[in-house]
This record gives C-alpha cells, sequence and structure tokens, in this order.
C-alpha cells in the first residue's frame, strides 16, 4: 500500500480514517511519524477560550425572544397557505373598514385637516400587519442572495416560501395603494415581482437555470427599499392604535 | 486544543417533539441556547455577534419551524440554522469594515513584535486572523468538527453536503491552519 495522504492522517486524528488506513499506520514508521507532527499541531492548538453566560442569561435571552414570537405568526403558519390569505383578505377587510370608520370620524371633528391625513389612520394599520410581512420577504431575498452558501435550501423550499408571500403581497400592495403610501406601494410592487419568478420556478429546473435566475434577480435594491420601508413603519409604534384618536386634537 | 464542548453539549433529543409546538418553545431555547452560543462565539470570534447569532437562530427556527421535518435532530437543525445566521453576520461585517478600510479613526493593528511572536500568545491571536481567512464552508467544518465534537455525518447534515464534502472541508481547514501557524510554532 502506499503511504496514507496528509488528509487520511487528519482523518485518523478525528477517529474517522478507514481500518485499512489504521492497519497501515500501525505499520508504517513513516507515516506515524507524519501523523505525530499533524497530532501535535492539532492537539496544541490554543483553545477558543469561550465565555460562559452567567445564570439569568437565558431568561434574558427569552425576554428579547417572545416578544417577536407573534401567536398571529405560529397560528397562521398552521393554518397552510389557504387559510393564511383568507387572514390576509380579513385583515384586509378590517383594516379597511376601521380606516373607514376613522376616517369618517376624522372628518366629522376636523375637517380643517380633513385634505392632508386622511390617509394616516389606513397607513398606522397597515403599519400593523406589513411588519411580519416584511421580515419574512427579507429572510427569503437574504436566502436568495446567498444561495451559493447556503448549501441547506433547497429550490423547492424557497419557491413554496415566495409563493406562501406572493398572495399575501398581492393585499397588502392593494391596501398600500388604496391608502396612498406611494413607496411602500412601489416597494411592494417590486417584491411581488421577485416573488412571482421564484414561486414560478419549475420543479424540475435545473440548479444551474435557478443559478442564472438568481442573478437576474435585483435583491440588494428591493433589501435596501425594504429596510427603508421597515424603517418608515417601525416609527408608528404599533401598540397606539388610540393615537388616531388623540392626534384629532 | 482537545475536543471539547461535544454536541450533547445541553443538545439531546428529547426536544424533538416539542417544537413544532410554539407554547413549548421556551424549553427549546433554555435546553439549546448555550450549545448555540458556543458554537457561535466560536464562529464570530466575539460575544455580542454570538448573543445575536443565537437569537437570530431562535427567531428563523419559530418562523420555520413547519419546515423542519424530523429527519435529524432538532440541535442539528438549530446548529445549522445559527451556521448560516454567523456567516451571514460575519458577512455584514466583512462588509461595514471594507467600507470604513481607510478610515484614519480607526488604524490596522500594529504587527507584532518579536516577543509577543515567540511568546506563544501570538499564535493564540494569529488562529483567529487564521481562521478568518478560511472559506465559510471550512470555518464552520472545522469548528464542528474540532471544537464541537460533531460527527461527520452531524457536519454533513449541517452543512447540507455529503459526508466525503464535510470531511474534505475538515482537511482543508487543518491544512491551511498548518500553513498558517506551522511557521509559528517553530519559533516557539
Amino acid at each position: 500500500m502506499n503511504h496514507l495522504s496528509e488528509e487520511e492522517l487528519v482523518l485518523h486524528y478525528y477517529g474517522d480514517s478507514e481500518a485499512e488506513s489504521r492497519r497501515h499506520l500501525a505499520q508504517c514508521e513513516e507515516c506515524m511519524t507524519e501523523f505525530r507532527t499533524i497530532e501535535a499541531f492539532l492537539r496544541d492548538l490554543p483553545e477558543f477560550e469561550v465565555p460562559e453566560p452567567g445564570p439569568g442569561w437565558t431568561n434574558a435571552l427569552w425576554g428579547r425572544i417572545e416578544p417577536e414570537l407573534s401567536p398571529t405568526v405560529g397560528l397562521l403558519t398552521r393554518m397552510g397557505n389557504w387559510g393564511r390569505t383568507l387572514a390576509a383578505a380579513a385583515c384586509l377587510v378590517l383594516l379597511i373598514a376601521v380606516a373607514f370608520l376613522a376616517g369618517r370620524y376624522w372628518g366629522f371633528e376636523n375637517r380643517v385637516d380633513r385634505a392632508s391625513s386622511s390617509t394616516r389612520p389606513t397607513e398606522r394599520m397597515l403599519a400593523l400587519v406589513l411588519q411580519d410581512h416584511l421580515d419574512r420577504s427579507q429572510i427569503l431575498l437574504l436566502e436568495l442572495a446567498h444561495y451559493d452558501e447556503n448549501p441547506g435550501e433547497t429550490v423547492g423550499q424557497l419557491r413554496e416560501e415566495a409563493r406562501d408571500l406572493l398572495s399575501a403581497n398581492r393585499i397588502y400592495r392593494r391596501a398600500a395603494e388604496d391608502s396612498g403610501s406611494d413607496f411602500i406601494e412601489q416597494t411592494l410592487e417590486n417584491l411581488e415581482r421577485t416573488l412571482l419568478q421564484v414561486a414560478n420556478v419549475p420543479p424540475d429546473l435545473p440548479d444551474g437555470d435557478f443559478r442564472l435566475l438568481l442573478t437576474r434577480l435585483d435583491t440588494r435594491d428591493l433589501l435596501m427599499s425594504i429596510q427603508l420601508v421597515r424603517r418608515e413603519i417601525t416609527e408608528i409604534p404599533p401598540s397606539r392604535l388610540e393615537d388616531i384618536g388623540r392626534d384629532k386634537s | 486544543m482537545r475536543l471539547k464542548g461535544r454536541m450533547s453539549d445541553g443538545m439531546s433529543l428529547t426536544a424533538e417533539p416539542t417544537i413544532l409546538r410554539c407554547e413549548s418553545f421556551r424549553e427549546v431555547v433554555d435546553e439549546h441556547a448555550r450549545g448555540l452560543f458556543r458554537l457561535a462565539f466560536r464562529l464570530t470570534g466575539n460575544e455580542a455577534d454570538a448573543e445575536e447569532v443565537v437569537q437570530e437562530t431562535f427567531m428563523r427556527a419559530y418562523r420555520w419551524r413547519s419546515r423542519f421535518d424530523g429527519r435529524c435532530r432538532v440541535a442539528t437543525w438549530l446548529y445549522r440554522i445559527a451556521s448560516n445566521a454567523s456567516m451571514d453576520l460575519l458577512r455584514r461585517r466583512k462588509r461595514r469594515s471594507s467600507e470604513t478600510e481607510l478610515d484614519p479613526v480607526n488604524p490596522p493593528p500594529a504587527p507584532a513584535s518579536q516577543e509577543e511572536l515567540v511568546s506563544g500568545r501570538e499564535i493564540g491571536s494569529r488562529i483567529y486572523e487564521a481562521m478568518d481567512r478560511l472559506s465559510e464552508t471550512e470555518r464552520t467544518a472545522f469548528v464542528l468538527r474540532h471544537c464541537q465534537g460533531c460527527s461527520v455525518r452531524e457536519i454533513a447534515q449541517i452543512l447540507g453536503s455529503s459526508e466525503m464534502a464535510a470531511k474534505h472541508a475538515v482537511f482543508r481547514a487543518v491544512r491551511k491552519l498548518r500553513e498558517e501557524l506551522e511557521p509559528l510554532r517553530g519559533q516557539v
């Protein structure tokens, strides 16, 4: 048998070598000498000292995570695609109804300012339901942008996620259009085009063709726009629906 | 450096069914947070970044929990998400640092003196630089095998690659580290 390669010796150090390699090593002084060098190097590498988080760390971590785990998200995930579409549609109907009522009330109380601020209630409602959608879209776009580096992602998973987001995106885009939020509408329109392309990828599309498609998608600009929209809508505190009424005075 | 922090550190099979139940997600966090922190710290080399990665990992896991098909351990699935989150963060950090490359306020560190070089401590700091020069796959594979004690099969699942590719990634990492660091060992 030939002498063991450097790779076989490294595998042996980690206990992953073949039986044949182990037998050879036991009998070959030359390979054993080389193995000892590799063993000494790996054994003597300095420790990666990892600081141990304190006893309350997990509680603090949970405190930061929990508010982000909206029960709505869990519910929607369990409802499946149709359920999510219906839920999004229900949100939209509710949004329009509340916006309509708030707009009427607003107009009755403050006719002078109506022209300049009649869209604000709708924008606030839109902001509430849009955040999670934008978060998920951002994650998908990042996955697409780094498809090469994330070998675990399959085209099928990405396509399913895009389909899922697409139906909700259409509803949100129309709501943005109704509310007169031009920038949000434009961003959602661009997002929709990208989602559509990914959602329509044939299940048997070769990996090379999918990569080619990804090079044509302008995910970077879209991510920046989404970031700007998120910044814009997160400036509106989501728990302050009552402000709609308070703003009137 | 010996095999430390085995994958079984805080990683057991008991959480498999609970990950799909949102009311039990707290248990998943309790059980896996520290193991993920160790992995994230070894990949990012920074405590604050590691904390951010752990948080991001659980957020992604929660959002994607319907994708968990039970074909691997929950720990392996979380490791995979954490590896990707770490790499995303390192990429963002690299982009930011390339934007401030010529920043006179933050000049690059001075080269090590001869005394520092031979002190052995230099090897300790150089290993992070050497790790930075590994590809993402090599770095992840090396940390998982060498520091976390994951099996080749687990590494392959985390990287989404074949076992052969996982073994080769570990080897390439070791070879590059030897090329960078062995000359320093000779000086000690």
